[in-house]
């Protein structure tokens, strides 16, 4: 479907206009539940008060939720920039290494130097360019494939073997803390945390728009990127810095959240087809409904035991994964 | 001026040197073959001319100018390029792909215009796959799937057509409608050039042949000029018989 007013035109599939705004009906219904769901039963006008910033809710289950949408949303952008620049779908900032180069770097910012929060963001940053610098050198040639993946998992066990090292480097109780947040979780977010991710997704979010009319000709691959038009020298740098720069906040305040990229890439082109902008649009709020139901069904399934959201979406992640494998698998035969 | 050129230029991945001073250039109108053996430097010599890769040495002029001093999007109103294919996202929809080879021609406000539908639908009738517009690309079959990246190429539109291998995968009817709408490209007043196989396909579309041999041009001028006996003999070290029939060259081994 062609849209055209004035000096303005642009399309957008019919299965976008459906599949859009439902996801965002049932997202914030989620948001919903999610507000009302723990320990204690939760009246609607409590939610409503929670909305404008009244009362207990505003201050403990409101940021959570809003970090949930807002990191899930960016973690999930990530990934599939991610995809789009190496070509292969099973990209994403934790299999890749990235999240986990900003764990060490995060880590090695607050244990060893004790940074403070907006710091380690950027330190956190830092560990996740070195990474993807790393992992898409040496896994150059091989990006369709699957051997970036391969690159990445092996920085990952690298990665991880330094970040315990880190960890059981102190003493039992900062062990514990470090070890639910390298899991990745959401319990302990405030309202600062909501801000200082708001602030990374406000910078980053515009970009992504404005590059975004270039994302399809890359996935045909980059000569004929190059030859229709896109100057892929500089265009491909930026994307990486950007899959950088909107899952390190991330990591800094929740801990890596791994396969999120992965789950919302995959789900997004089952449902809308190849078209990029459409799939990072329903992706990214496909990431935000992932994580804010890993949160909630982690907090709820076992009262008053909390499962850390990042192992609930690697559970759901794992499963995705496997079923992209044997898909590309029927389609290469 | 003539629209492509190639001047004395040299080129190499690392230290292996693939071209060895190569000149050549193609008129507005003139459809140019290159052929010669695997490896003779036919692909990279369009990788220059595309300004995918830099010269180490000479020059390459695209409409007069540096290819180099171009910006991609500038360079792209001017030069179209066929490559060889790489996989393409099974679930893009053909007529969205088609419709990317005109990014350059499009602002970010304005990201398909009426001119844009009328390259794009123009393109898709010559293709012969107006019809599977709205397929996805991984139902096509590996024939239409080229096809469909030959009508991106041609809804770019511009002054030079460059194609690498453009008959890979089609059938004969298709390599044959494929060459003649490049050869219409050239009497449309476009510069065209594609790497080709078939000798006796370059003999008959081409208006001239570039023979090239272990990265120097070994030959350059009409059909029935370069393809010689001796020529494909030294270049290719076989032993033919070359028979001229309907302005086309055929080759057949001396010793079957």
């Amino acid at each position: 479907m062609i849209v055209r007013t004035g000096a303005i035109s642009f399309t957008v599939s019919g299965r976008f206009l459906l599949m859009f705004p439902a996801l965002t009906l049932l997202v914030l219904a989620l948001a919903w539940v999610a507000l009302g769901a723990g320990l204690t039963e939760t009246s609607a006008a409590e939610r409503l008060a929670a909305l404008r910033g009244e009362g207990m809710l505003a201050e403990l289950r409101l940021p959570r939720i809003l970090v949930a949408l807002l990191g899930g949303a960016m973690t999930a952008a990530s990934g599939m920039i991610l995809q789009i620049v190496s070509r292969n779908g099973l990209a994403d900032p934790g299999l890749l290494g990235l999240s986990q180069g900003s764990v060490v770097a995060i880590l090695l910012g607050g244990v060893v130097f004790g940074l403070g929060p907006q710091a380690l963001v950027w330190a956190g940053l830092a560990g996740a360019l070195a990474v993807s610098l790393l992992v898409l050198g040496l896994g150059r040639g091989m990006m369709a494939g699957g051997g970036i993946v391969m690159v990445g998992l092996a920085v990952n066990i690298v990665l991880g073997a330094v970040t315990e090292i880190v960890m059981t480097s102190g003493d039992a109780a900062r062990f514990a803390r470090l070890a639910v947040w390298s899991r990745g979780t959401l319990s302990g977010v405030s309202n600062g945390d909501v801000a200082l991710i708001a602030v990374w997704a406000a910078g980053c979010l515009p970009v992504l728009a404005l590059l975004g009319r270039s994302l399809g000709p890359l996935a045909l691959g980059h000569d004929t990127a190059r030859a229709v038009g896109i100057d892929t020298r500089w265009l491909l740098p930026v994307l990486v810095m950007l899959a950088a720069c909107l899952s390190a906040p991330v990591v800094a305040v929740c801990g890596p959240v791994s396969f999120l990229g992965l789950i919302a890439g995959y789900v997004a082109r089952r449902l809308v087809g190849d078209a990029p902008q459409e799939v990072l649009a329903t992706g990214m709020l496909l990431g935000a409904g992932v994580l804010l139901l890993a949160d909630t069904a982690g907090r709820a399934l076992l009262p008053p035991f909390v499962i850390p959201a990042g192992l609930m979406t690697s559970f759901a992640g794992v499963l995705v994964f496997l079923l992209a494998i044997a898909a590309e698998r029927r389609l290469n035969r | 001026m003539d629209p492509l050129r190639l001047d004395g230029a040299c080129f190499g991945y690392g230290s292996h040197r693939v071209l060895h001073d190569v000149s050549f250039s193609v008129q507005a109108g003139e459809f140019l073959a290159i052929v010669g053996p695997n490896g003779c430097g036919k692909s990279t010599t369009l990788r220059l001319l595309a300004g995918l890769e830099r010269p180490d040495a000479g020059r390459v002029l695209v409409m007069g100018r540096e290819a180099a001093s171009y910006s991609r999007r500038a360079f792209a109103r001017h030069v179209a390029l066929l490559t060889q294919g790489v996989g393409v996202p099974p679930a893009l929809v053909a007529r969205d792909m088609v419709a990317m080879g005109r990014h350059a021609r499009q602002g970010f406000l304005n990201r398909r215009s009426r001119e844009d539908d009328a390259a794009i639908d123009r393109a898709l009738e010559e293709m012969e796959v107006a019809d599977l517009a709205h397929r996805r690309m991984g139902e096509l079959s590996g024939g239409q799937v080229q096809r469909m990246r030959m009508a991106m190429v041609l809804a770019q539109g511009g002054d030079v057509l460059l194609l690498d291998e453009p008959t890979t995968f089609l059938d004969l009817r298709h390599q044959y409608g494929l060459l003649r709408r490049a050869r219409r490209a050239a009497r449309e007043g476009r510069a065209v050039v594609a790497v080709l196989h078939d000798f006796t396909q370059a003999s008959l579309y081409a208006d001239r042949i570039l023979l090239m041999h272990e990265g120097r041009v070994a030959g350059h001028g009409t059909p029935g000029g370069v393809l010689t006996e001796t020529a494909i003999h030294r270049v290719f070290g076989v032993r033919t018989r070359g028979v001229q029939m309907g302005g086309a060259v055929f080759h057949i081994p001396a010793e079957p």
